[in-house]
């Protein structure tokens, strides 16, 4: 489903990324974590072409990338993306958020896109606030709509770049429960969080990086309980807390 | 000071409200739409854009509206070519010329308030379009334009009024409006006190009638997320 090779990254001089490897398979739960800095955020935004790579080769859900990422609107909705910041359209209430890409990209009709957004929504418990505007919605809520978003366009593959960084932290668990509802359904995920408790239930396969490389990959029980990595070890300790 | 004077310049000077509303209107819309392409070209990647709209909007602003006034009506009548051409019925007339002075004049401050609004909306709505596959003819006129101008409309606001400003000073090219009219009122009476006042309250309604209409546009559209939401009328 999604295969990165030999993934180079700059910024200005700063080597971001450094040479990364990563094969995910259909169906497969990925959880990126690592370090402020280590370069996930950016893997995650070179893998949807969020962001130009300086080298290496990137192939998602069928598409063949383009390095100046000039292809990128074919990934479109097939490959959804949640944001650390939600990025809502602030004009729009949370009905038209849904179906835009719907109507415009997959040129759904109007109704027909609006029944299956409000299905989408019923689905995420926000029923009632098909008529809301962002700026009404809680964080907690707003990353929910943004998620059912990424969703209606039926995606192969979800990625998640932090999506509970920016929540008060009684919301991140509404968040984190609607993302353990989407693994159970075979979707395709790599999720970026520092929320190692979700990562130990949710995820297949968790990659470590650090410094712009993956410095170890490994299912969850191993992951946590025998960390090969000097850094790996530290980072789990510093982290540690968050456990649960 | 005679009261009689205010008295017979009101119907005087309201003679040249209706051309002061046409210049001011006509000018205003003709600026706004000329300002929206201009001020995409202020923010494209390409340079062969970005560098015509840059040096028109640094002409504009940077000189006079009354030489720019002059120059068109004066000026390119001077040229054959312009004389000759089909454009020349229309610029023949001073109220056409003044109309499109006046509007190239707004257009090129619009472009930088809408070139300026289109910086400021945050890179992830880009994002989030690029993300969900909207092209790039959407992501302007579904989710970049729209915020841009409800964020924009207290400056649009502001605009139309400094275009009803600058309306007056297409007496300049012999346009009987408000102050067009004034002039030529005192010429005769040798009261400019007494009738420019009057001309002045005149702009200040039609001032404060646009302010009034935009702050009924502002409530019923002005509304962003990226800002904490305006008091509403509570239903």
């Amino acid at each position: 489903m999604i295969k990165v090779r030999n993934l180079v990254k700059y910024y200005g001089p700063t080597r971001v990324l450094d040479g990364i490897g990563l094969n995910v398979e259909k169906g497969e739960r990925i959880v990126l974590c690592g370090p402020s800095g280590s370069g996930k955020s950016t893997l995650v935004r070179c893998i949807n072409g969020l962001e130009q790579r300086s080298a290496g080769d990137i192939e998602i859900a069928g598409h063949v990338l383009r390095a100046d990422c000039s292809n990128v609107l074919e990934l479109g909705g097939d490959v959804g993306m949640v944001f650390q910041q939600f990025n809502l359209f602030p004009h729009m209430n949370v009905l038209d958020n849904l179906t835009l890409a719907m109507r415009r990209v997959r040129k759904t009709p109007r109704a027909e896109a609006e029944a299956q957004a409000m299905a989408m929504l019923e689905r995420m418990q926000l029923g009632a606030k098909a008529k809301a505007y962002p700026r009404e919605l809680s964080g907690g809520q707003q990353q929910r709509v943004a998620i059912a978003r990424a969703l209606c366009m039926k995606p192969k593959v979800m990625l998640f770049d932090e999506p509970t960084s920016a929540l008060d932290p009684e919301m991140v668990q509404e968040v984190l429960d609607v993302m353990t509802a989407l693994s159970r359904e075979g979707l395709t995920m790599i999720v970026v969080t520092h929320e190692m408790g979700f990562a130990r239930n949710v995820a297949d396969r968790i990659v470590f990086m650090d410094g712009g490389v993956i410095l170890e990959e490994a299912a969850p029980d191993a992951f946590f309980d025998h960390p090969q990595h000097n850094r790996t070890r530290e980072f789990l300790r510093q982290i540690g807390p968050r456990t649960h | 000071m005679s009261p009689d004077i205010f008295i017979k310049a009101t119907p005087i000077v309201l003679q040249g409200l209706q051309l002061t509303l046409i210049i001011t209107i006509c000018s205003f819309v003709l600026g706004q739409i000329l300002a929206l392409p201009l001020g995409l070209a202020r923010q494209a990647n390409s340079p062969l854009l970005r560098w015509p709209a840059a040096i028109y909007t640094f002409l504009i602003r940077g000189s006079p509206l009354l030489v720019q006034l002059f120059i068109i009506y004066y000026g390119l009548g001077q040229i054959p070519a312009v004389r000759n051409s089909i454009l020349w019925p229309i610029l023949r007339e001073p109220l056409y010329c003044g109309i499109i002075a006046i509007a190239l004049n707004s257009a090129a401050y619009m472009a930088e308030v809408v070139a300026g609004a289109l910086r400021r909306v945050p890179k992830g709505q880009t994002e989030a379009c690029i993300s969900l596959g909207i092209s790039r003819r959407h992501r302007f006129t579904d989710v970049l334009l729209p915020q841009v101008y409800r964020e924009q409309l207290p400056n649009i606001g502001n605009e139309i009024i400094l275009v009803l400003k600058s309306s007056s000073l297409a007496s300049a090219i012999t346009i009987m409006e408000i102050t067009g009219v004034a002039r030529a009122f005192t010429a005769r009476t040798f009261a400019p006190f007494e009738v420019f006042i009057t001309a002045g309250i005149l702009y200040l309604a039609i001032g404060f009638a646009f302010t009034f209409l935009f702050r009924l546009l502002e409530r019923r559209y002005g509304i962003t997320g990226t800002r904490t939401p305006a008091p509403e009328a509570s239903a």
